[in-house]
């Protein structure tokens, strides 16, 4: 299994009393599949990414990817996990201001390596995703739906198994957003886990699971199970 | 783009706050110029105190009366200058009970006119009973002090060979006695002979100060030292009983005066140095901290594409460490450049003695005010990283907070 998501519970403590963001939850993904988390704000679908990527740890419960559990792993060995597995979308505009699309691209990759190697990577990907021509302009001159490319183009450079998306057509008109989730069927169908979160309703055409996130409880709201 | 080192990212962060990091460059130059400054300052004082103490063999300095300040700014800041009494007064001194040796010395001053080389203080000593300069002079130059020759002070240039033009006559330079930090630096010592001879070239250049005195029934000074068994004050007593119209200096309280003056002034630069030390220390980490407040999406962006909390952790110290590297370097070699060339300056307008340590001395100094410098830096991040490290909330992306 790639990623199993098993019991999670994730308690916050607000103004001395604790909550759980997250309760209970549990659900897989296996290699090629485009899930869609839904659910309203403050319902925990950042917790859930976060907690996943190893980012922040649960209250209770395990998440495994390729069987291994993040717990009782260093900081260290779960950064490492993190950035050559997972590709990451954080929510809202997460492109470092400082940086050019491409070097933005390349971030994840040189953490650990030298960029001239996956310079024509990244241009490659920038090109797949149609802003080819903005590759040295800084962020600030990006509309939303290009940083939106550019954020994809940066999840993918090390080519993750599993891509966390928070939200990512969020501020993209219609157009863009039926562009980015086609680019995102298209990276799942490569063979890619793509888990997607999401407030809006209407994404049972793509998804092949679809989860419905409620104050922390996660529900299967509609299965493709003719794709397995 | 090369690998993304913390360093490069670090500079990067620096480089697009240029005003913020020019201000606390600039605030941690000033504490390292400071301690730097300071320190090698006050080191100089006390170097130049120890060595006035060790040269000063005299318990008491009898000279005429209202002349003490003149006698003095002589020995401490060397402001060339004269004064007599009559040689008939001194001459009692030594008879005067509790006083073990004395010995009259002669004042002259050359001027900066074209008859002299440069202006000077003379002092002339009676070889036969002087007891403070010979012994020194024996460090440097063996046998007596002939008749004509020339012992000069450590700061004294003798530019045509060996000699030096005084009214006209030129004199061989016989020695040149060790550093001291003091008036003396500016001196020329010779015997009563030479002072003499001296005096009366510069009265046959007419020079005005020389009407109605006669070398040989004048003196300047009295250098007294005291008996074993007495005490300075009761020879004083002694003194004043038996002469009048005489002035009696005692080289203790001199040496206390200036010892209480630099302990003041060194107090207060260790008190002002602490104090900028903890202002700069606060002020950096409050900024720091604000910083990396500012930086949490960002920061927390790094983490979720793969970076450690080692990495942003390093991120975060580098840039403190760049900040006061560079701070630390910038007001050393500041303070280096105001203070060793215009160490002269200095002195003269302290008008303390002021006498330069060895290098070894200087080095350590310097080592241990960058050291502190660029401590500084990281010191002020500790707060911010520990909260970075602690935390994990700001991993949720919250987008304000
Ligand atoms: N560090 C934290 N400390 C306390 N409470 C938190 C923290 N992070 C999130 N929460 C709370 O946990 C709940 C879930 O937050 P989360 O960010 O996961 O929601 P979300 O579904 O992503 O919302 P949105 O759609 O607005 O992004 C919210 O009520 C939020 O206020
Ligand atoms: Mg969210």
């Amino acid at each position: 299994m790639l990623l199993k998501v098993s019991d999670l519970t994730k308690e916050y403590k607000r103004g001395g009393k604790s909550f759980a963001a997250l309760n209970n939850v549990n659900f897989t993904a296996k290699t090629g599949e485009f899930i869609s988390i839904v659910g309203c704000s403050g319902s925990g679908k950042s917790t859930l990414l976060s907690i996943i990527a190893g980012l922040q740890t649960p209250t209770d419960g395990e998440v495994f990817i390729e069987s291994q559990p993040l717990s009782g792993l260093t900081d260290k060995e779960i950064s490492l996990i993190r950035s050559t597995k997972i590709g990451y979308i954080p929510q809202g505009q997460s492109l470092l201001s400082n940086l050019t699309v491409i070097d933005n691209v390349c971030l994840p990759y040189v953490f650990t390596h030298n960029a001239d190697d996956v310079k024509k990577r990244a241009s490659d990907l920038i090109m797949q995703l149609g802003i080819g021509e903005l590759s040295n302009c800084y962020p600030n001159s990006l509309s939303g739906g290009e940083r939106r490319r550019a954020v994809i183009a940066r999840a993918l450079i090390n080519s993750p198994k599993i891509i966390l998306a928070d939200e990512p057509t969020s501020d993209l008109d219609r157009k863009n957003t039926k562009e980015v989730i086609e680019i995102f069927k298209k990276i799942a169908v490569q063979g890619t886990a793509v888990i997607m979160v999401t407030h809006e309703n209407d994404t049972q055409s793509y998804s092949d699971f679809v989860y419905e996130l409620s104050e922390g409880t996660l529900r299967e709201v509609f299965g493709n199970k003719l794709k397995l | 783009m090369k690998e993304l080192g913390s360093a490069d990212l670090a500079v990067k962060n620096l480089k697009r706050k240029p005003f913020r990091t020019a201000g606390l460059i600039i605030l941690v130059g000033i504490l390292s110029f400071v301690l730097f400054g300071g320190t090698i300052l006050a080191v100089n004082l006390r170097n130049g105190l120890n060595s006035i103490k060790s040269r000063f063999g005299a318990d008491l300095m009898i000279v005429p009366l209202g002349a003490n300040s003149d006698m003095e700014n002589i020995l401490i800041k060397g402001e060339p200058n004269y004064f007599y009494f009559d040689k008939e007064l001194a001459n009692g001194i030594a008879q005067i009970q509790g006083v073990e040796k004395a010995s009259s010395q002669f004042f002259l001053t050359s001027t900066s006119q074209d008859c002299c080389d440069i202006p000077v203080q003379f002092i002339g000593f009676d070889p036969n009973t002087d007891f403070t300069v010979q012994p020194w002079i024996k460090n440097i130059y063996e046998g007596n002090v002939s008749d004509g020759a020339l012992i000069v002070g450590n700061d004294i240039t003798v530019e045509d060979g060996e000699k030096l033009k005084f009214f006209d006559k030129t004199y061989p330079v016989a020695a040149k006695l060790e550093e001291t930090g003091t008036g003396i630096d500016q001196t020329v010592f010779a015997n009563m002979t030479t002072l003499k001879n001296l005096f009366y070239a510069a009265k046959e250049k007419g020079f005005s100060f020389t009407e109605n005195i006669d070398p040989d029934n004048m003196v300047s000074t009295v250098l007294v030292k005291v008996a074993p068994g007495f005490e300075a004050d009761e020879v004083i007593h002694n003194i004043r009983a038996n002469i009048d119209g005489l002035q009696v200096i005692k080289t203790k309280n001199m040496m206390t005066d200036i010892s209480e003056n630099l302990g003041a002034f060194i107090w207060f630069l260790y008190i002002f140095a602490a104090m900028l030390l903890l202002i700069v220390l606060i002020v950096l980490s409050v900024v720091f901290s604000i910083t990396v407040n500012e930086r949490k999406k960002e920061l927390s962006v790094i983490r979720a594409l793969g970076a450690s909390k080692r990495y942003v952790l390093s991120v975060i110290f580098k840039e403190a460490l760049i900040v006061s590297i560079s701070g630390g370097l910038a007001g050393t070699i500041l303070s280096s450049i105001l203070i060793f060339p215009f160490s002269t300056y200095i002195s003269d307008s302290i008008g303390l003695p002021y006498l330069q340590p060895g290098v070894g001395t200087v080095i350590l100094i310097l080592a241990a005010s960058l050291l502190i410098s660029i401590a500084v830096g990281p010191a002020a991040a500790i707060n911010s990283a520990v909260k970075i490290s602690k935390s994990e909330t700001y991993l949720t992306m919250r987008e304000e907070e």
